[in-house]
């Protein structure tokens, strides 16, 4: 364990330097990264548009040759041109005047030559020129289209060279048309080009303009092919985008700085190149020496860190040393204290702590000898403490468990008292339901009285009707009587005409013709009597008929009366047994009257008997609650001095390694 | 960290004052500017320049001196020597020769140039510094182009002859360059069946023409960088008997209106004089002022160029530029 706390702490001396390196070296690192970025952005710009503005006014230059070559020779054409035109020569002078001019310069070996609209050549005669079809060449088409001499487009002779002719219409005034003409070969363009070139490792072409054709080139088999029409060189397929778009701005292309120039006069385009990684060359060794230099700074750096680190560490350690002696309780170690600096004052600081140190542990120890001595007898007292404490709290049990059975019984009591105050409470409740009932009971029957006494008076009218109806039946019965007596005369009347009309018959018979009006009189009254018995028959049959129905609700009619007579009694009766019922209830209610108040004198005495048990059982749960809590305090008392016990006997424990620990300083 | 924000704001507030300062210059009052006007020889087209440059800087405010150069490079250094020892806040100059544009700004030293009538190099331009107000030639060229596309629209073949200003002027090479490229971009197959210098001149324009005419080649139209040498056609095509022919100026001068009312010529590019010369003193009085062009009608996205437009002229319109 000690050994391990060691090697932390000299861990912890070593991390010191540690952490300065830790600190100082990636922030070095990191400006020198830095700067070596910076000064390099810095540089590549300013080398960048350096070289921009070399190549920029090489082209130009490159370009203001060209012009100036070119134009020097079209002078030449054209002063050739003039002169023919004025001094206007045939056959001989002519082709003198034209062998002159072969091989008078080298950038036209030629000379010059002439070819009429009937396709007839002039030239030198040294000239090995062989053109089989003059008007139809180029140099005779592009010819006619102007006056002044002018560079045309390139194309391959007949015999097979690239070449460029100047060409112009000659005005000789012969009234013909006539083309002059003077060839330059491309690869002498090409070399002529690249002469004028100023930047170190530059590279140029010329293209025309007009339909992407390469004039000059120093790689030849590019020469006369339109730019970009080899698929494999990207650089010369972007190029001959730019010009297509007639986009002459500098620019970066396929990793070259190019830069177009037009050459004034004609429709040629000067394309100048650089690659980027030959001009960033230069560059490159000069990041590669600031990373030398940055890595190399650093080392020193981290040295020097590492020696200052350790010579002002040094007194630290002597320091620490001491200091680790003193952890491990060693105080008879020495201090030695040299020089004024911050160090000095700690280590003279530290020798001082040595020495009052020295004198608090011999005192420490002598305390503790008396701690312990203390301890011993304040552990006695505390077990005699205990064990009083201890039989309190039995005690102080018992009495608890006696306070709660009185409690259990004050409570039966109390619910049971709450119980029959419930009941009572019910009873009265139902009581007064009974009685108001009874009210309602008392109120029905009144009025099923009077309803019944009612029903009487109407029999009795009904009884008197029936009385008057029987009169008038039996005044029915004496008129039919009267009636039937009338009809039995009537009918013997009808029986006696009868006879009469019989009588009359045979009467007028006798009569003869005479009598036979009267015959039929007769007869005729006869008839009528019978007609009459019939109907006195009839009515005989009728009255009997209604005799007898008249007999029958006179008698129907009396038997009514008689039942209304016996239901007049029956109700009578009824009424007196109302009455009786009435009078019961009357009693019952007033019974019931007397029993509610009857009850309502024990429900208040049930409450009163309820609320009093109540308070008895709350004050018997007081009683309860004070003597647990009482019985708590006792147990507590008795733990507390258990626990006073306890800590007097580790008090004991305690002195005694105090004793021990101080026994560990040597001092 | 407190410290460093503050730092910052401090630094960016400086900035911004300085710009603002920088910038504050730029108002269209010409208040007390001192113009150096060198002039390159006097011809009419210049002349109507100058005159107005003369009014508009009499409008602003402006004090304005001419000085003719008389086509001297020589004598148009000294004048620039002379401005800048006489204190001048700007100078404009028609260059007599563009190639000495650079020895002339050196001169000029802290002292702006606006140049005008002849463009100088684009390397030699500066935004605000060295500047260049005209009409952009190539617009010109582009303009006589887009005459023939649209009369010539059914034509899948054109055949054009060209006469051209010298080789390696600005206006041959812009108007020229312009007016193939748009020819050529139309799809239609162009032949270019002549095209010389002329150098401006009517009478060379005539000869060149004739002669062409006798080689017997067709030409549907006959396009020049200028009206001299377009009314050089005109004559050749009459006395060689070539009936209703095409042909094309630039300048709108008054024989060139004159042609496209006889109806020999059908088509112009006016130049405004006035135009260029009210524009080149606005740049000036700018710059003089220690300002900037910024906001100055046809100014160039790159700031070096102040453009004044070409109007397009042909019967319908020819009465307004007599």
């Amino acid at each position: 364990m000690e050994k391990k706390t060691q090697m932390k702490e000299k861990q912890r001396i070593i991390s010191i330097r540690m952490k300065l390196l830790a600190i100082i070296v990636p922030i070095v690192i990191l400006l020198m990264v830095a700067m070596v970025l910076v000064a390099y952005n810095t540089s590549a710009e300013i080398i960048e548009n350096y070289s921009k503005n070399l190549l920029e006014s090489s082209v130009k230059n490159q370009s203001f040759h060209i012009e100036g070559w070119l134009n020097e020779n079209i002078e030449a054409f054209q002063a050739v041109k003039t002169a023919l035109e004025n001094i206007r020569p045939e056959g001989e002078q002519l082709q003198g005047i034209l062998d002159t001019y072969y091989n008078y310069n080298s950038n036209y070996p030629q000379g010059v030559y002439i070819a009429d609209e009937d396709g007839k050549m002039y030239k030198a005669s040294e000239s090995s020129l062989n053109e089989p079809d003059p008007l139809n060449s180029t140099w005779y088409q592009e010819g006619l289209t102007r006056v002044n001499m002018a560079v045309g487009s390139a194309y391959v002779n007949a015999q097979g060279e690239n070449v460029i002719s100047a060409s112009g219409i000659l005005n000789d005034g012969s009234g013909r048309t006539k083309v002059i003409s003077a060839d330059m070969t491309l690869d002498r363009i090409s070399i002529i080009v690249n002469g004028f070139m100023e930047m170190k490792d530059a590279e140029s072409f010329l293209v025309d303009g007009r339909d992407g054709t390469i004039l000059a080139n120093r790689d030849n088999t590019l020469i006369s092919t339109r730019i970009g029409s080899d698929s494999g060189n990207t650089f010369q397929k972007q190029v001959g985008e730019k010009i297509a778009g007639r986009d002459y701005e500098f620019s970066v292309l396929d990793g070259n700085m190019t830069v177009f120039e037009k050459v004034s006069g004609t429709d040629w385009i000067l394309v100048s190149y650089v690659p980027k990684h030959v001009v960033m060359a230069d560059l490159a060794r000069l990041r590669t020496i600031m990373i030398l230099i940055s890595a190399v700074s650093i080392l020193i750096l981290c040295l020097v860190i590492e020696r200052v680190t350790h010579i002002v560490i040094n007194p630290v350690k002597k320091l620490t040393k001491v200091i680790a002696a003193m952890t491990d309780g060693d105080f008879t170690v020495e201090v030695t204290s040299k020089g004024n600096d911050e160090i000095a004052v700690m280590s003279r600081s530290v020798e001082q702590f040595i020495r009052s140190m020295k004198r608090m542990i011999a005192s420490m120890g002598d305390i503790s000898g008396r701690l312990g001595t203390q301890a011993d007898a304040s552990d006695t007292m505390s077990r005699q403490m205990q064990s009083a404490a201890s039989i309190q709290s039995e005690s102080m049990g018992e009495l608890n468990s006696t306070v709660d059975q009185l409690s259990l019984s004050v409570y039966e009591i109390a619910e049971n008292a709450t119980k029959l105050a419930g009941v009572v409470a019910d009873t009265k409740e139902d009581s007064d339901n009974v009685e108001h009932k009874m009210q309602e009971t008392v109120e029905v029957s009144q009025k099923g009285r009077q309803d019944m006494e009612r029903v009487g008076k109407e029999l009795e009218s009904i009884k008197a009707s029936i009385h008057n109806l029987e009169t008038a039946v039996g005044k029915v019965g004496t008129a039919s009587g009267e009636i039937v007596a009338i009809v039995q005369l009537i009918g013997n009347i009808a029986e006696e005409t009868n006879l009469l009309s019989l009588n009359a018959s045979i009467e007028a018979a006798r009569a003869g013709e005479a009598g036979r009006g009267f015959a039929v009189v007769a007869s005729e009254i006869g008839t009528l009597a019978n007609t009459s018995a019939d109907s006195v028959e009839h009515i005989s049959t009728l009255i009997q008929q209604v005799s007898e129905l008249v007999k029958d609700a006179v008698r129907q009619t009396g038997e009514s009366a008689e039942d209304i007579g016996r239901s007049s009694v029956l109700i009578q009766e009824a009424i007196d047994t109302f009455e009786k019922i009435f009078e019961n209830i009357q009693e019952t209610s007033e019974m019931i009257g007397h029993m509610v108040s009857k009850i309502n004198e024990v429900d208040e005495v049930a409450a009163n008997v309820a609320a009093i048990s109540q308070e008895q059982a709350a004050s018997s749960d007081e009683i309860l609650a004070t003597s647990e809590n009482m019985l708590e305090q006792a147990k507590g008392i008795a733990q507390n001095s258990a626990s006073a016990a306890d800590e007097s006997r580790s008090l004991t424990a305690s002195s005694e390694e105090l004793a021990e620990q101080v026994k560990l300083f040597r001092i | 960290m407190k410290k460093i924000t503050g730092l910052l704001l401090a630094m960016v507030m400086m900035f911004s004052l300085w710009g603002c300062a920088g910038s504050g210059g730029n108002t269209a009052g010409g208040g007390n500017v001192k113009i150096y006007l060198s002039l390159s020889s006097s011809d009419t087209f210049r002349t109507v320049l100058v005159n107005r440059a003369k009014e508009t800087a009499e409008e602003l405010g402006a004090v304005l001196e001419v000085h003719e150069a008389e086509e001297s490079i020589e004598v148009q250094v000294a004048q620039i020597k002379n401005a800048v020892e006489e204190g001048f806040d700007v100078i404009m100059c028609s260059p007599v020769d563009t190639d000495t544009t650079l020895e002339l700004e050196a001169i000029a030293g802290d002292v702006p140039i606006v140049f005008f009538n002849s463009c100088p190099d684009d390397s030699c331009l500066e935004p605000d510094k060295y500047m260049y107000v005209g009409s952009d030639e190539g617009v010109a060229g582009q303009y006589q182009a887009e005459y023939i596309l649209e009369n010539m629209s059914g034509k899948e073949e054109i055949n054009v002859a060209i006469l051209t200003g010298p080789p390696g002027h600005s206006a041959t090479e812009g108007r020229t360059g312009q007016l193939k490229n748009t020819l050529n971009d139309s799809g239609k197959k162009i032949n270019y069946v002549f095209q010389d210098q002329a150098d401006w001149d009517q009478g060379r324009a005539e000869e060149y023409f004739n002669i062409f005419l006798s080689t017997g080649r067709a030409f549907d139209v006959a396009v020049c960088n200028n009206d001299a040498m377009a009314l050089g056609v005109i004559d050749a095509c009459k006395k060689n008997g070539v009936t209703e022919p095409v042909i094309l100026g630039i300048d709108a001068t008054a024989d060139g209106c004159a042609a496209i009312i006889a109806g020999d010529m059908a088509f112009t590019v006016y130049q405004s004089a006035t135009g260029q010369g009210e524009a080149a003193v606005k740049a000036a009085i700018a710059l003089g002022a220690g300002g900037s062009v910024k906001g100055q009608e046809g100014l160039s996205e790159d700031g070096k160029y102040v453009w004044v437009p070409f109007e397009k002229v042909d019967s319908s319109n020819v009465e307004k530029y007599q």
